[in-house]
C-alpha cells in the first residue's frame, strides 16, 4: 500500500498543477511531496481562484459505472443489499435525502467521512470492474492483461505484457479522467506491477490496484 | 445601603439608558438612500447589517447610531426615519471594522462593513510556466465543458467528447450547444432540478402520498418546478401556473380529484384555477405549512423565504407595514420585540388565511377539503401587503411577487449557488447583477439564466 499513497500523492501533485496553489496567488510548492519517489514537477501556472467544485454522487456514480464499463446497480452495495450511493453513503458523497431524513440540502463541503466514502465506492467499483472484464472475450477496461486465475505473474520483460500493462494504464486515464497519463503517472504506476519486495503481482492483482490508484485520486472527486 | 443604591442604580438604567434604536424600517431607508449597491438589488440588507442582534449593535451599526445620536435634530424614535440617511453619509468614509475599505466602499462591493474579514482581496495574475492542462486566469472552454457536463447532464465528459468538443472551431458554441443538450436531459429534468426543489418543496414521505398517513401528494409539486424551469418556460410561472402536470409531464387543467380509494381525498389537486399560484397553492405546500394555522406565518414566510429568497427568520426581508401587526388571532405579536418582524410577517400572512391547511374533519378518519379555498375562513384574508404593495388575494400577492426583483434575484442566485457551491463574491458581482437584470430580455427562461452563469468568469477561468 506504500506505492497507493505514492500514487495518491501523485494525484495531489497534478491537481495542483490543475488549479490549486498552496497560498492565494502563491507559487506552487512542491517541497512537501518529493519525499514520496514523485518526480519532481515543474512549477506551472497555478489558479489565483484556489476553487474548485465537488464531484457529488451522480456524477461520481457516473463517472466510475461508465469509466469502468459497469452497471451502476452493481457499483457498491453495503451487505449485498444497500445502495452506497442512493442510501448508506449518499450524504458523505455529497447527496441529500429530504424525503425521510428531512435533510433539504446536501452538506456544502465534504465531510469528514467522505474520503472514506469514496474509497469504499471506488474499491467495490474496481472488484466488479475486474470481475466482470475477466469474465468478457474482449476485455474493455483493462485490454490484453491476462485476468485468468491461470495466467503467471507479470513479467515486464516480455514486451507484450509490458505493453499490456502500459495500455491498461494509458486506458484508465482515458477511462476515468478522460485524458492521458503524464509520464510521472506511468512510471509511478508501473511500479504496481510488483510488490514491496520486488516480486512480480498477478495482472488481476495489477488491474486492482492500478484501477483504486487511478480511480481514487483527487481528481475523480474535484473538478 | 448597598440596597438602596443598588436600586438607585438599577433605575438609572432603566430610566435614562439610550433608547435602543432596532428599528424595522432600517433596511428600507439604507436601500432609499444606496438603490444601486448589492444587497438592494433584489433584496434587502438583513438586521444584521448594523446589529449583532437586536438591540446589540455591530461596529457599522454603533458607527451610525453614533451620527444619529449626535444630531442635534435627533429628538426620538420619531426622527429616525428622516435622519437615518444623513447619518449613513455621515459614517461613509469611516472605516468601522478597521479591514481597509470604507464603509461605503464595502456596501457597494457587498462586503460587509462590520466585519474585518469580509473584504475583498484583489486576486494575483497567475505566473510560471505556461499550464499544458487549463488556460489559468482565462476563460477556458475545456474547463467549463467538464463542469457543465457533470453539473447539468450528471456524469463527467468522456475521453472521445473532450476530444471531440476541443476539436471544434468555436468551442463556446460547442459549449453553449452541450450545455442545451444537458437542460433537456432526463438527469436535469429528474434530478438536477428536483434536488433544487427538495428546500422548495419541503417533503416529507411519512405523510406524503406513498406514506403512513397520506396528507397530499408532493409528486405534483416536483413535477410542475421542473416543468416550468425547463424549455425556456417563464420561470414567473412558478409563482402564477393555474395548471399542473401530470406523471407523463402533460399539463392538467382545472380541478383534479384526489386519487381513487384514497380514504382522506389527498393526492389530487383541488384548488379552482382561478384561485391557483403556482408552488404556493398545492395541495401539499399548503397542508404542510398552514396545517391548522388560522394565521398562516408559516406558510408565507416559506414562500418569501423560498421564491423571493428573504427569510424572515433571519431578520432579512423586513418591510414593516404601517399599523401592523394588529395581532389578529391574539398572539401577543404586537409587543415592540415581536412587532418588528411581524409588522411584516403578519401581513404577507393574511392571503393564505383564505386556503384550507390540513382540513377538516368529516369523520373519525378522514379529513377533508385539504388546500382548498375558503373566504369565510377568516376575516383577513384581503388585507394582505407584499413588498410595499396591498394585495387583495393570493394570485395578487404572487403576481406582485412574481415581477418583483427578489423573485429574479432568488432565481438567480438559486442557479449560482448550484453551479459555484457559493454565493456571488464581490469581485464577481457586477456579472451575477447583470444576470440578474437580464432576466427579463430572456423571457424569465431558467435556461438562459443557467447559460449566462456558464458564461461568466467565474465558472469558467480556472
Amino acid at each position: 500500500m506504500t506505492r497507493l499513497s505514492s500514487l495518491t500523492l501523485a494525484g495531489w501533485v497534478l491537481l495542483a498543477m490543475s488549479g490549486c496553489p498552496d497560498e492565494p496567488g502563491g507559487r506552487q510548492q512542491d517541497a512537501g511531496i518529493r519525499d514520496a519517489g514523485v518526480p519532481q514537477v515543474v512549477a506551472l501556472a497555478a489558479s489565483a481562484k484556489n476553487e474548485l467544485l465537488w464531484r457529488r454522487y451522480r456524477a461520481l456514480e457516473q463517472g466510475l459505472a461508465n469509466g469502468l464499463v459497469i452497471d451502476e446497480s452493481r457499483l457498491c452495495n453495503e451487505l449485498g443489499r444497500f445502495s452506497c450511493v442512493e442510501q448508506v453513503h449518499l450524504v458523505a458523497l455529497g447527496g441529500n435525502d429530504a424525503f425521510e431524513q428531512g435533510l433539504h440540502e446536501p452538506v456544502p463541503e465534504p465531510t469528514g467521512s467522505t474520503a472514506v466514502a469514496v474509497e469504499r465506492l471506488v474499491w467495490s467499483a474496481c472488484v466488479e470492474a475486474v470481475n466482470a472484464d475477466a469474465a468478457r472475450a474482449v476485455r474493455r477496461v483493462f485490454l490484453d492483461l491476462d485476468l485468468s486465475e491461470a495466467a503467471g505473474p507479470l513479467d515486464l520483460s516480455d514486451q507484450a505484457q509490458a505493453w499490456a500493462v502500459e495500455d491498461t494504464i494509458r486506458n484508465l486515464y482515458r477511462q476515468l479522467h478522460a485524458r492521458e497519463p503524464i509520464d510521472a503517472e506511468r512510471q509511478e504506476l508501473m511500479r504496481l506491477s510488483t510488490d514491496d519486495d520486488g516480486h512480480p503481482l498477478h495482472p488481476r492483482d495489477f488491474a486492482l490496484l492500478s484501477c483504486f490508484a487511478i480511480a481514487s485520486t483527487t481528481e475523480t472527486v474535484f473538478f | 445601603m448597598n440596597r438602596v443604591l443598588f436600586v438607585m442604580v438599577w433605575w438609572s438604567v432603566v430610566c435614562w439608558a439610550p433608547e435602543s434604536l432596532a428599528r424595522p424600517s432600517g433596511p428600507r431607508k439604507l436601500c432609499d438612500a444606496y438603490p444601486d449597491i448589492p444587497s438592494c438589488t433584489g433584496s434587502i440588507p438583513s438586521c444584521y447589517l448594523c446589529h449583532n442582534g437586536a438591540p446589540a449593535f455591530n461596529a457599522f451599526g454603533y458607527a451610525v447610531a453614533e451620527a444619529l445620536w449626535a444630531d442635534a435634530s435627533y429628538t426620538g424614535p420619531e426622527r429616525y426615519d428622516s435622519l437615518l440617511g444623513s447619518a449613513l453619509s455621515h459614517v461613509e468614509g469611516a472605516d468601522s471594522d478597521g479591514d481597509g475599505l470604507a464603509n461605503l466602499e464595502e456596501l457597494e462591493l457587498g462586503t460587509d462593513p462590520s466585519d474585518p474579514l469580509s473584504h475583498e482581496v484583489r486576486r494575483e495574475e497567475p505566473s510560471d510556466e505556461p499550464n499544458p492542462f487549463y488556460d489559468v486566469g482565462v476563460y477556458d472552454p475545456r474547463f467549463a465543458y467538464k463542469r457543465v457536463m457533470n453539473l447539468y447532464c450528471g456524469r463527467p465528459p468522456t475521453f472521445e467528447e473532450v476530444n471531440d468538443f476541443v476539436d471544434q472551431e468555436d468551442t463556446r458554441v460547442a459549449l453553449q450547444q452541450r450545455l442545451r443538450e444537458c437542460l433537456s436531459s432526463s438527469y436535469w429534468r429528474g434530478e438536477g432540478l428536483y434536488r433544487l426543489a427538495d428546500k422548495r418543496v419541503r417533503p416529507l414521505k411519512a405523510v406524503g402520498f406513498d406514506g403512513l398517513i397520506p396528507l397530499a401528494d408532493y409528486a405534483w409539486d416536483y413535477r410542475l418546478f421542473s416543468y416550468i424551469l425547463t424549455d425556456d418556460r417563464d420561470a414567473r410561472e412558478l409563482l402564477r401556473a393555474d395548471y399542473h402536470i401530470d406523471e407523463n409531464g402533460e399539463r392538467v387543467e382545472g380541478v383534479i380529484a384526489g386519487q381513487a380509494g384514497a380514504v382522506i381525498g389527498a393526492g389530487g389537486q383541488p384548488l379552482e384555477p382561478e384561485r391557483r399560484a403556482g408552488m404556493l397553492t398545492t395541495q401539499w405546500f399548503l397542508v404542510i405549512h398552514t396545517m391548522f394555522s388560522q394565521l398562516p406565518r408559516t406558510t408565507a414566510a416559506q414562500a418569501y423565504r423560498a421564491y423571493l429568497g428573504v427569510d424572515i427568520a433571519k431578520s432579512e426581508g423586513i418591510w414593516p407595514v404601517e399599523g401592523e401587526p394588529r395581532d389578529v388571532d391574539q398572539k401577543g405579536v404586537a409587543q415592540p420585540t415581536c412587532a418588528v418582524c411581524h409588522s411584516t410577517i403578519d401581513p404577507l400572512s393574511y392571503a393564505f388565511a383564505e386556503y384550507e391547511g390540513i382540513g377538516r374533519l368529516t369523520s373519525p378518519f378522514a379529513f377533508e377539503y385539504s388546500g382548498t379555498y375558503n373566504p369565510t375562513r377568516t376575516p383577513w384574508g384581503r388585507d394582505s401587503v407584499i413588498l410595499g404593495q396591498p394585495v387583495a388575494d393570493l394570485p395578487s400577492w404572487a403576481a406582485v411577487a412574481a415581477s418583483s426583483k427578489f423573485f429574479q434575484r432568488n432565481l438567480t442566485e438559486m442557479f449560482w449557488v448550484h453551479a459555484l457551491g457559493r454565493k456571488p463574491l464581490s469581485d464577481e458581482m457586477n456579472d451575477f447583477l447583470r444576470i440578474v437584470e437580464s432576466l427579463p430580455d430572456d423571457g424569465y427562461s431558467a435556461n438562459r439564466l443557467i447559460e449566462r452563469v456558464v458564461l461568466t468568469d467565474a465558472f469558467g477561468v480556472p
